[in-house]
């Protein structure tokens, strides 16, 4: 593959693994013994949700609903699984959410549904979704519609950018639309409560359903919901120790590191939370791909890039990367390469203010989120420069390999924390404040 | 584990296995921590299993990041409020009730029952400045640690049964500490009273501790006390900063405003010739945390000249504190957390000589007198 930012595919989808119906009713066919192991780790999930106090009660009646789901959802006939997740998912709404929030987000799913069908050209279903998305963000900035304010934060997480992927994919794709993978691909339970939520690809929930057992999908999930508990715990310890540097505070080298370290660790907020989201979804077959790779061992920002949030790199690949990589491949492979970087994360600069617009209802710009993503997308592009000159030379081996490598990994570690404490300082007097403030014993 | 072992049970059973023992074994953590709590050798694991099983030291976030910023929780009072163009800039309403607002207060809008302007006679007053934690968030007024001080004073009597006290409570949710000691600098003195207490707690003093300063720039108003004015200029906030800039411009400013604000309040209590208790006031937190805040700002709190009543061990005997919060997730205390507060002051009070003088208006070799009266009743009780 040329194309050096998608090197590692995170949505590999087996050439062997057919999605035809039949084969996904063979990996969905039930057996009780592996049931059984199933429903116990679940219920041991359910016992350290509770003593760990995980999220909120919000949270645990979402938990508990999921795990109710999926033993009824386990034994029912293949036809219907689907089209029971779906009415589960737009039951919970009703539970988990404040009226009229889930009657407003139900109707105007429907409503963007019914556009995306409507019998006219693709673009003009495109304005009619494009419209309404308008109509929303009119209202959560001004607060002139008749509309709470916690639903814009609810639609926000559900519908801002998996609907740019499912009209990206009903576009270009020949799938039909239909209702119930519309439901099941917008309202997934998890995402009711963490409005923070991973960027899901259509396409490939719909092509890794059911690629395998049953029992080794949802294995896999209960690991990843066990993994995001405890990283979510650590979090815990990390903002914990972190607490007491307050910028007045880091007054020695010491703390300054301390800090920074911490303050790049509290990612785990959001691993946690979406290895948890991603869990859940494997106990109803769809056998997505991990959200976050070992990304504190990432031995390049390029590699760093592959490993967090891999499902926000997809998502960028495919509906910026791509499009832009294509149309200007005529003038070289290269330049066409770093011009769809750029345009990667320009579009990841943009998007984030514009994410917690929906969420919190303020543009975050920022001087400091500008510079953040303007050396990230630099060193990715010169980490990519520079992998593609070292091709020509010979690769060391042994122990030269393994200490390069480690001297990699902890450069990579070094730079990223750096930047992350840009990243969260509020501008950069702040940082330079808070980088400098120990030089003078903290006076 | 052999070949045809390995065949039969496949990839899913040992890693069923795997995932059910990590489950398993974090249930014994949990578990094992209150045990490790008792014994000092064990007490850091026991207080690191603790913060990891904490909801509540979320509550107060630390750090303000992109994505902290996303997940926050943002809380609204507003229907409680009067809103005005004062320093203060909002305050409570009067007549809000328990039922309907979850808040008391009388008619002068102070939280608590009705009480007179003037101070009635053969009656010790002490007025409470602070903010939520003394409110009561998400209690009833009378489980308040204010009104269970106030109580346990007039059951004790140590000024004997000619005298009874009352306890004013003169806070406001959502306060920081610019506006608490204007409270006491402009409102309290109105109602005569003979000792202020000033509730010193770490959501004053810890992050959104600027919340009050950065609030009076986006609005447009004057920060009424020259050291603060001073401060904002120093820091130059302005009105087109974003509410972050503001607090990160404001963030190596935060000891020297301290200092300011009690100093203010100590100049303006002793030109009423009377005294002022400072309490430092616990949060519902595991892992001691609020005594980890409050030690930042040590040295401020050893410069003050008045007596320091320090209540952040209210709660010591709780590994998991949470038990004592009046909401899941939330640091403010239920009605146990205020009983142990209450009970807690009453004890330090009567510990510190200078202080148990100051409450009850007697030289403080009186006081001691009394103090061991008190304590000789009580036992006798």
């Amino acid at each position: 593959m040329g194309h050096d930012i998608t090197a590692i595919a995170a949505n590999p989808v087996p050439s062997a693994i057919s999605d035809s119906s039949a084969a996904q009713r063979k990996f969905a066919a039930p057996d009780l013994w592996r049931f059984c192991g199933l429903a116990a780790q679940l219920a041991l999930l359910m016992a350290v949700f509770r003593l760990y106090h995980v999220e909120d009660l919000a949270f645990q009646t979402m938990a508990n609903i999921v795990c109710g789901a999926f033993l009824v959802h386990y034994w029912l006939p293949f036809r219907w699984q689907e089209p029971f997740l779906a009415a589960v998912s737009i039951g919970g709404a009703f539970l988990l959410l404040h009226k009229p929030v889930p009657e407003l987000l139900v109707a105007i799913g429907l409503l963007l549904f019914l556009f995306l069908r409507l019998p006219i050209r693709f673009r003009w279903r495109l304005v009619l979704v494009a419209g309404v998305l308008a109509v929303l963000i009119y209202g959560c900035a001004t607060g002139r519609l008749p509309i709470p304010g916690p639903f814009y934060a609810v639609f926000g997480g559900i519908f801002i950018f998996r609907i740019v992927i499912y009209a990206y994919d009903v576009g270009y794709g020949e799938e039909p639309i239909e209702l119930v993978p519309f439901l099941n691909y917008f309202f997934i339970l998890p995402n009711y409560i963490f409005t923070l939520f991973p960027v899901i690809d259509y396409q490939t929930m719909r092509h890794t359903r059911y690629q395998r057992d049953t029992h080794q999908i949802a294995q896999q999930g209960i690991q990843w919901i066990a993994r995001g508990v405890i990283q979510l715990c650590l979090y815990r310890l990390v903002f914990y120790f972190n607490d007491q540097y307050l910028p007045d505070r880091v007054t020695s080298l010491r703390s300054l590191v301390t800090n920074m370290v911490l303050t790049y660790l509290l990612y785990l907020n959001v691993s946690g939370r979406f290895h948890i989201a991603v869990g859940m979804l494997h106990l109803f077959g769809y056998d997505l791909p991990e959200t976050n790779r070992k990304y504190l061992l990432a031995n390049s920002f390029k590699d760093l890039w592959r490993r967090i949030n891999i499902y926000w790199k997809d998502f960028m690949v495919k509906v910026f990367y791509y499009p832009v990589y294509f149309k200007l491949r005529k003038r070289g492979d290269f330049q066409a390469q770093m011009l769809a970087t750029a345009a990667v994360f320009v579009a990841s600069w943009l998007l984030h203010p514009y994410m917690s617009f929906w969420l919190i209802g303020r543009w975050t710009f920022s001087w400091v989120d500008t510079i953040f993503w303007a050396v990230l997308g630099a060193l990715v592009m010169l980490t990519t420069l520079y992998e593609r000159r070292r091709k020509k030379k010979p690769r060391l081996r042994g122990w030269q390999a393994s200490g390069l490598h480690a001297l990699q990994v902890l450069g990579t570690f070094t730079a990223m924390t750096i930047l992350w404490s840009l990243w969260y300082s509020p501008d950069f007097r702040s940082w330079t404040y808070l980088m400098t403030h120990w030089m003078g014993g903290g006076r | 584990m052999n070949q045809s072992l390995r065949r039969k049970l496949g990839s899913f059973w040992p890693a069923t296995a795997l995932t059910a023992v990590t489950l398993i074994a974090m249930g014994v953590v949990a578990q094992a921590s209150t045990v490790l709590f008792k014994s000092p050798a064990g007490r850091p694991a026991a207080i690191l299993i603790a913060v990891m099983r904490s909801r509540e030291i979320l509550d107060n976030a630390g750090v303000r990041g992109y994505y902290e910023r996303l997940l926050g929780k943002y809380g609204k009072m507003d229907q409680d409020y009067i809103y005005d163009r004062s320093f203060r800039i909002f305050r409570f309403k009067p007549n809000l009730t328990w039922e309907h607002d979850h808040v008391t207060t009388n008619s002068l809008g102070l939280v608590g029952p009705e009480v007179s302007l003037r101070k009635p006679p053969h009656t010790r007053r002490l007025a409470i400045v602070g903010a939520s934690l003394t409110t009561g968030q998400g209690v009833q007024y009378k489980e308040t640690y204010g009104a269970l001080f106030e109580n346990r004073l007039n059951a004790m009597q140590p000024n004997g049964p000619g005298e009874r006290f009352e306890v004013l409570n003169l806070s406001c949710i959502s306060y920081t500490l610019p506006q608490i000691v204007d409270t006491a600098i402009e409102d309290a003195p109105r109602f005569e009273p003979d000792v202020y207490m000033l509730d010193l707690n770490e959501l004053a003093i810890s992050t959104e501790w600027s919340r009050h300063l950065v609030q009076l720039t986006q609005l447009g108003i004057d920060p009424k006390y020259d050291f603060l004015r001073d401060i904002v200029r120093s820091a130059e906030v302005s009105r087109q900063d974003s509410t972050d800039v503001m607090y990160g411009k404001l963030a190596p400013y935060r000891l020297a405003t301290l200092r300011g604000e009690l100093r203010a309040l100590e100049a303006s209590v002793a030109s009423h010739h009377v005294p002022l208790l400072v309490l430092l006031i616990p949060a519902v937190e595991a892992g001691d945390l609020c005594k980890r805040r409050m030690s930042t700002i040590a040295d401020v709190i050893h410069e003050l000249d008045v007596p320091v009543i320090d209540l952040l061990d209210s709660y010591d005997e709780y590994l998991n504190p949470s038990v004592l919060a009046a909401f899941p997730g939330d640091v403010h205390p239920n009605h146990r957390g205020h009983a142990l507060m209450a009970e807690n002051l009453y004890r330090k009070l009567q510990a510190q000589p200078d202080a148990w003088a100051a409450v009850l208006g007697h030289p403080v070799a009186g006081a001691r007198a009394a103090a061991d009266a008190a304590h000789a009743s009580a036992s006798m009780k």
